[in-house]
């Protein structure tokens, strides 16, 4: 083994000396290195410590922040929905604006059709001839149309709210306050004959009509017209006073007529006076008659108080006491029987009728009981409710002639008998029986 | 037989367009079509270059068109069924509803596309296509469709027309209807009936018309916004990552929501548009629920929204819905820029129909006080309106879909 040279081993130890002296100084580093490293690592411990708390801090941000962000939302959610309720109430409110307007136009085209129809009956009332009113239940006056400037002065004005008292005197007070509650209680009023006053005190007479006013089923007023009969009652008066006048004329007519009857009848008399022959006195005696038969019903349409129509018994019997006077036929003998119940009758069937009777009467008081034959003659008026009469004259005595026919007969008396029945529209008929019945249905 | 009795005005060589409406609501079809085109062709000095007709459901349609040949003869038509007419008479149901046009200066081009069910832009554009074997669309105004109201996403057909024709080309029109019974609508198109298609009326010519439009709903937003967040198509899933049915529901409140989906036609989505501020509110197209599915917790709508876009809820009283009638006809007269209006087409959402209920012959007089009462006017309920929100501004000149919504197009001479 080669010795190392001293160069060599000084150059070894420079070289460990180095080589000491570098392992110190990268000791030394280590050393410093690994505290360093020690202080950072606390540093990142602080660091992470710091860094978890503001982790933990944002974490909490976040969570309000998400609490706000559905608070919000839920806001958003009720804004949107309030919102949509609220277009919802919106169109309904338009749909009511427009059904508001339609009912309005069409309450403004009523009004004026009311209007229209106001102002036409208005004018209708205003220019009635008598006065229109209606009053309250007191008695206070809601309502008087124009005429009442000229019936009783006062201007409409005047007149509207005042108590009926104004226009009535006060004796005519109880029955105008009557009449009110009469109409206030349902009833019409129907002519109530009223005096009336004028603003100036002159009264007049009133004639008021009157109905309530109801409304469903309430008497709420009266209404009613009121007219002026002053002319009305003028005008009655004098109807009434012309109308006396002509019944005295009338009577005084009749009267003359019956006395110059009676003046004829009495000449009728005298005349014959002097005459021997018996037929021609019988002819005069059947004239005298018949005039007396006529006589008779103007006496008696004198006397009575209706000069249309007699009592045709009432005349009947004057007549058939007259023709047994005349013809001197004992009533013992030869009874009458009479039928005749209270019939009247004008003058136009009176008169035939009279006369019929004047010569079937004759007939049978002059040839029916000959040679002191007793017997009886009935005369009836029957009728039944179709104002159709039935005239029957009979009597049980000797009868007519076997080939006596009473349409084909010379005799005047059966002639007139004839014509007279025809003038009131009558049917003779002979009646089979004993004695002889003639009947006229009339 | 009812007769309309119009007092007829001397035809003057000055009028440049000729225009005649008619309406009957005779019980038989042919009769009902003979007498509203016999009464539209009055006004007419010649034969008429097109008629627009829109009718009741209740009709038989091909003896209601052979009614209107038997007097009009083979003339171009387009039109179809619809939820209630609107002519220069007013409001009407269970009627035909006509209009007759000629003029010397603008040309009328009818075109038709089929199957719209199947695909709405693919039907869009054969109908661009038929249109446009016909006539060229250089000197074009408007085009105006009338698409099968039962036939899908109202923005696709929107956004296949504008890839054809370009976002600024003149687009309105109304969805067809069926009197509310949302199954079938049916199109009418040159004499013929079709059951799922668009007849579209290309109007072109000189320049001395102008045209106005008026797009407006009357509808205010309700609530905060909130956006949609899962959407397929026309199917909106989510709002704001919660079931958007189920929202919907909590919004309406549980009596309400028993009424679902046809409570929707009175409470439509509105789907705002960031960019667009009118009289410095926030604009927003309307977007009605058609049908709900309440397994699948979902909403289909009208026509697409796409996923992202803010939504608000929207409701409007009767007024305000007037109140929109009235805006969209004083949007359409400033259109016009003095030109005299000759002619007035109107497209207005059944939803609002059905919120006017006995006031919606109100909305067509606001039309008529603001446009003029004697202008021929001619339109139906629709069951989607189609038009641009401002013609006059650029940026919201592209035609957009809606709901609930009146699109009025006006034709003035200049």
């Amino acid at each position: 083994v080669k010795k190392p040279s001293y160069q060599e081993l000084t150059d070894k130890v420079r070289e460990l000396k180095n080589e000491s002296r570098e392992r110190k100084r990268a000791e030394k580093k280590l050393v410093e290195k690994q505290s360093l490293l020690e202080n950072q690592n606390i540093k990142l411990v602080q660091k992470s410590i710091e860094l978890s708390d503001l982790m933990r801090e944002l974490e909490d941000k976040n969570y309000e922040l998400e609490l706000i962000r559905s608070k919000l939302r839920k806001e958003n959610v009720d804004i949107v929905r309030k919102s949509i309720e609220l277009s919802y109430v919106m169109r309904k409110l338009e749909d009511k604006n427009y059904d508001l307007e339609q009912f309005q136009t069409e309450l403004e085209k009523t009004m004026i059709s009311l209007q229209e129809s106001e102002l036409r009956f208005r004018n209708f009332v205003e220019a009635s001839p008598d006065l229109l009113f209606s009053m309250t239940k007191n008695g206070y006056i809601k309502y008087a149309s124009l005429k009442t400037k000229e019936l009783y002065g006062y201007s409409q004005d005047e007149l509207i709210g005042k108590h009926l008292r104004i226009t009535t005197p006060a004796k005519e007070l109880p029955k105008a306050i009557k009449a009110l509650k009469k109409v206030y209680s349902g009833r019409v009023l129907d002519g109530l004959l009223i005096m009336q006053k004028t603003k100036d005190g002159d009264e007049f007479p009133a004639e008021i009509n009157a109905v309530p006013i109801e409304i469903n089923g309430k008497i709420v007023g009266a209404q009613g017209v009121l007219r002026d009969i002053t002319e009305q009652l003028r005008t009655q008066e004098e109807i009434k006073a012309s109308l006396k006048e002509k019944e005295i004329l009338l009577k005084e007519v009749h009267h003359r007529v019956k006395n110059n009857m009676q003046i004829i009848s009495s000449l009728l008399r005298l005349q014959s006076a002097g005459i021997q022959d018996e037929r021609i006195l019988d002819k005069f005696k059947v004239s005298q008659n018949r005039i007396r038969s006529l006589a008779l019903i103007h006496e008696r349409l004198y006397r009575s108080t209706d000069f249309t129509k007699i009592d045709f018994a009432d005349y009947c019997r004057n007549l058939t006491t007259s023709l047994f006077r005349s013809y001197s036929v004992d009533t013992n003998r030869v009874k009458l029987i009479q039928e005749i119940k209270s019939v009247f009758l004008d003058l136009n069937r009176a008169i035939p009728c009279g006369l019929l009777i004047n010569e079937l009467l004759s007939n049978a008081l002059k040839h029916a009981f000959p040679n002191g034959r007793k017997g009886e003659v009935l005369i009836s008026i029957l009728t039944n409710n179709k104002s159709k009469y039935t005239l029957l004259v009979k009597d049980n005595g000797v009868g007519l002639p076997e080939d006596f026919d009473i349409f084909n007969t010379d005799s005047l008396g059966m002639q007139l008998v004839g014509d007279l029945t025809s003038q009131i529209g009558g049917k003779l008929k002979v009646l089979k029986t004993e004695g002889t019945a003639i009947q006229v249905v009339f | 037989m009812k007769q309309q009795i119009e007092k007829l005005k001397p035809f003057s060589k000055k009028d440049l367009l000729h225009a005649g409406v008619g309406q009957s609501d005779h019980e038989d079809s042919y009769l009902a079509g003979q007498e509203a085109v016999s009464s539209a062709l009055a006004h007419l000095p010649d034969t008429p270059d097109v008629l627009i007709i829109f009718g009741s459901t209740r009709f038989d349609h091909r003896k209601l068109l052979e009614g209107i040949k038997s007097v009009a003869g083979q003339v171009p038509m387009v039109g179809g069924t619809t939820a209630g007419e609107i002519s220069t008479s007013g409001f009407s149901t269970q009627s035909v509803v006509l209009m007759a046009l000629s003029s010397k200066d603008l040309c009328f081009t009818t075109g038709i596309g089929k199957n719209m069910s199947q695909d709405e832009a693919a039907c869009g554009l054969s109908l661009i296509d038929d249109i446009r074997s016909k006539k060229s669309f250089e000197d074009a105004h408007s085009l105006i469709l009338f698409p099968n109201g039962m036939g899908g996403d109202g923005a696709k057909l929107i956004q296949g027309l504008h890839s054809t024709l370009g976002s600024d080309f003149e687009i309105v029109g109304g969805y067809l209807g069926d009197d509310e019974r949302f199954k079938y609508t049916y199109q009418y198109y040159d004499g013929k009936v079709y059951k799922d298609a668009i007849p579209g009326l290309l109007v072109s010519g000189k320049n001395s018309f102008r045209t106005g439009i008026g797009v407006r709903s009357g509808f205010e937003s309700i609530g905060n916004r909130f956006y949609c967040t899962e959407a397929e198509g026309n199917v909106v899933k989510k709002f704001d990552g919660e079931s958007a049915l189920s929202l919907y529901k909590e919004f309406l409140g549980e009596e309400r929501s028993q009424r679902l989906p046809g409570i929707c036609l009175e409470y439509p989505f509105g789907l705002i548009d960031e960019k667009v501020s009118i009289a410095g509110k926030e604009y927003f197209q309307l977007r009605c629920g058609l049908a709900v599915d309440h397994q699948e917790d979902s909403i289909t709508l009208a026509a697409s929204i796409p996923e992202g876009s803010a939504i608000t809820l929207t409701t409007a009283s009767r007024g305000d819905i007037i109140n929109g009638a009235m805006l969209a006809a004083k949007q359409a007269k400033d259109c016009l820029k003095g030109a005299k209006p000759a002619a007035i087409f109107m497209f207005s959402c059944v939803g609002r129909k059905l919120v006017l209920g006995r006031r919606t012959q109100e909305e067509v007089l606001a039309v008529k006080e603001i446009l003029g009462e004697e202008v021929p006017l001619i339109g139906f309920y629709t069951y989607g309106e189609i038009g641009p929100i401002d013609k006059m501004k650029r940026d919201l000149a592209p035609t957009k879909f809606h709901n609930e919504t009146v699109v009025l197009w006006v034709l003035g001479s200049k």
